[in-house]
């Protein structure tokens, strides 16, 4: 490589570097006026901000919401909140608060990336838009703070890795790729191990695009293009390189999987919940901007004759259309299918869908300068088609926008309202103490801003390990009825050290007259603004044996 | 091969149909039947890699030949 060569080169991605850093100014913009400037989280981040609270304190694995229970969710984000809240000294809920500003922004960062390193650089600028925008879907879940949709950003990671593994077995090989090409299966691997510690189906639909392309690849080796002269041999050798992926990232996450299996075993509940939203044409079919997907229609045929190395992103489409197939064929009646979690093979296939479609637009701008035979107007006409292309596919995309943070929750009231009772709660019992409260309450409140434990949180964030209803039916009974006995005796039996109380004044005021003469509470504090009571529960006298057995035989099943 | 470009177009024409009947309100069917579109975009793109595969593989036969 001569010096001038290596002038260029530099000087390319240090174009791509100044356009990364409008990326990030654009979304650190883009955050703050949507949130203006608050911490938000999704609801579901309760659930993680629990177990940051508690690993933060040394307590890794174990239920962070109910006592004396295994966990049942991947690990991997609240580790590394609680990491970065151990080195930086910054609050789980703020780190948590502002990971849309520090985390989410990877996702347009890596998208940009890894279309730049598998296309070029008009296609990395063409895919935000169209992913961000041309999806109703992404526009309102790309700040999501939840590991379900970080964990996309290990997922464009592993693509990268294994489009480095693809490239470096077909035709369009360069030597000085092939010279490193053995390191890119175990870091594809490592990427997929990670994927599984962040967020399990992630890496199971990463997993099935790799798959699917390696399938492919040994079926019809790059597309159908033979080149004279080129050995065969690459047909299995990208199957090969996806055995050496599945032993390290099974390897790496095999405890964690055996853990997840015996959890859902039981066919659990929670793998079937099915978002409302997925039924919906402005999500699933890009209602809103329907020329994204005859778009993405021609960047499949684009990347198949083009680039058919890159065919693991149409093979993350598929993995994606068929796990919305599996779900949308249950509703249909007498349609008995198992699906898991569709909301999340959306997210993922419209993901596909817009870069097949960015893929698409600059093929037919490259296609329309050279039909108008002006092949020496060269970029800047390339560049005018794209950009036309871009508005007409994505422009009523903007319609959006106002919606953009509609999942979002603002913790700021609740931060306000509720200080003085967390910061109680925090100083006053240890990790273990066990909240008698509310589900909503108890997830929320107990569980989500101080990592303390609650009989039961709500449904779709308790454990599945425990019998949920019968527990929400036992706490709903706990906080309704008045005979002391009855709390005392479902309170022990769940090992409930504390009662909070919390709502309007004139509510909570009512429910402590009647609370105050009992002997089996002591209260402990009470809200300035007599919104939130707690009371200490002391131990029950006798327990009804026949109903604990009842009880924990339902559990065991 | 003119022959199965008018085959592909009546079938891209038939699915873009088949599409849009979820992306204009008043041609929705009742229940939405997302299900449908599902099938209908993959089968698009099995169309898709199948056209690609054979130029891909005429055009390599035409070079070599």
């Amino acid at each position: 490589m001569n010096a001038e060569t290596s002038h260029s080169r530099f000087a390319g991605w240090r174009t791509d570097a100044v356009i990364l850093l409008v990326i990030l100014a654009g979304w650190l913009v883009f955050v703050a006026v949507v949130t203006d400037g608050h911490r938000v989280i999704l609801y579901d981040t309760f659930r993680d901000m629990a177990w940051a609270h508690n690993m933060l304190a040394g307590r890794f694995w174990a239920d962070p919401t109910v006592p004396e229970q295994p966990f049942w969710y991947a690990p991997g984000s609240p580790l590394l909140v609680a990491g970065l809240a151990a080195v930086t000294r910054v609050s789980v809920v703020d780190l948590y608060g502002y990971s849309v500003y520090w985390f989410n922004a990877w996702l347009p960062i890596m998208l940009y990336l890894l279309a730049r390193v598998v296309w070029d650089r008009l296609t990395a600028v063409v895919v935000l838009p169209v992913v961000f925008l041309g999806s109703y879907t992404w526009l309102t879940h790309v700040m999501a703070p939840i590991p379900g949709l970080q964990g996309v950003v290990l997922n464009l990671v592993g693509l990268l890795c294994w489009n480095q593994c693809a490239v470096t077995t077909g035709p369009a090989r360069r030597d000085h790729r092939r010279r490193v090409a053995w390191l890119w299966p175990p870091l594809t691997g490592l990427s997929l191990a990670l994927s599984a510690w962040y967020h399990p189906l992630c890496a199971i639909i990463l997993a099935g695009a790799i798959f699917l392309h390696a399938v492919f690849e040994a079926v019809i080796p790059a597309g159908g293009v033979r080149v004279p002269g080129e050995a065969r041999r690459s047909r299995f050798t990208l199957l090969g390189r996806m055995l050496v992926v599945a032993a390290v990232a099974g390897g790496l996450s095999a405890s964690l999987a055996l853990h997840m299996l015996a959890l859902h075993a039981g066919g659990s509940s929670l793998l079937s919940f099915f978002a409302d939203e997925s039924m919906y044409p402005t999500y699933y079919a890009h209602a809103q901007t329907p020329l994204v997907v005859p778009l993405a229609l021609l960047g499949v045929w684009f990347i198949v004759r083009r680039s058919p190395h890159a065919f693991w992103i149409v093979a993350y489409l598929l993995v994606g259309l068929a796990g919305q197939g599996a779900a949308f064929l249950a509703q249909v009646p007498g349609g008995k299918v198992p699906f898991i979690l569709p909301h999340e093979f959306l997210w993922h296939g419209q993901l596909a869908v817009g870069v097949c479609a960015a893929v698409g637009i600059v093929g037919l701008a490259r296609r329309s300068v050279e039909h108008l035979n002006r092949p020496r107007a060269g970029k800047p006409a390339r560049v005018f088609w794209a950009a036309l292309f871009v508005v007409l596919a994505v422009g009523p995309g903007l319609r959006g926008l106002p919606r953009a943070g509609k999942y979002l929750v603002d913790l700021e009231p609740m931060l306000a309202e509720r200080r003085e009772v967390c910061e109680w709660i925090r100083t006053h019992t240890d990790l273990e103490a066990t909240f008698v409260a509310d589900p909503e309450v108890g997830y929320q409140i107990v569980a989500g801003l101080t990592g303390r434990k609650c009989i039961v949180a709500v449904h779709f964030h308790t454990n599945p390990g425990v019998d949920v209803p019968g527990r929400a039916s036992d706490v709903s009974t706990m906080l309704e009825t008045a005979d002391e006995q009855t709390f005392a005796r479902l309170a022990g039996h769940y090992g409930g050290t504390h009662f909070l109380l919390l709502g309007d004044s004139d509510v909570v005021q009512a429910a402590h007259g009647r609370y105050g003469e009992w002997s089996c509470l002591e209260r402990l504090f009470a809200a300035r603004a007599g919104t939130a009571v707690i009371y200490r529960i002391r131990p029950p006298n006798a327990l009804d044996a026949g109903q604990v057995e009842e009880r924990e035989g339902a559990e065991g099943s | 091969m003119s022959r199965l470009y008018i085959r592909h177009v009546s079938v891209v024409v038939f699915l873009a149909a088949v599409l849009a009947r979820h992306w204009v309100p008043w041609l929705r069917p009742p229940g939405d039947e997302p299900f449908s579109f599902v099938v209908g975009l993959g089968i698009g793109i099995g169309l898709a890699i199948a056209l690609a595969v054979y130029q891909n593989r005429a055009q390599s036969a035409a070079r070599n030949a």
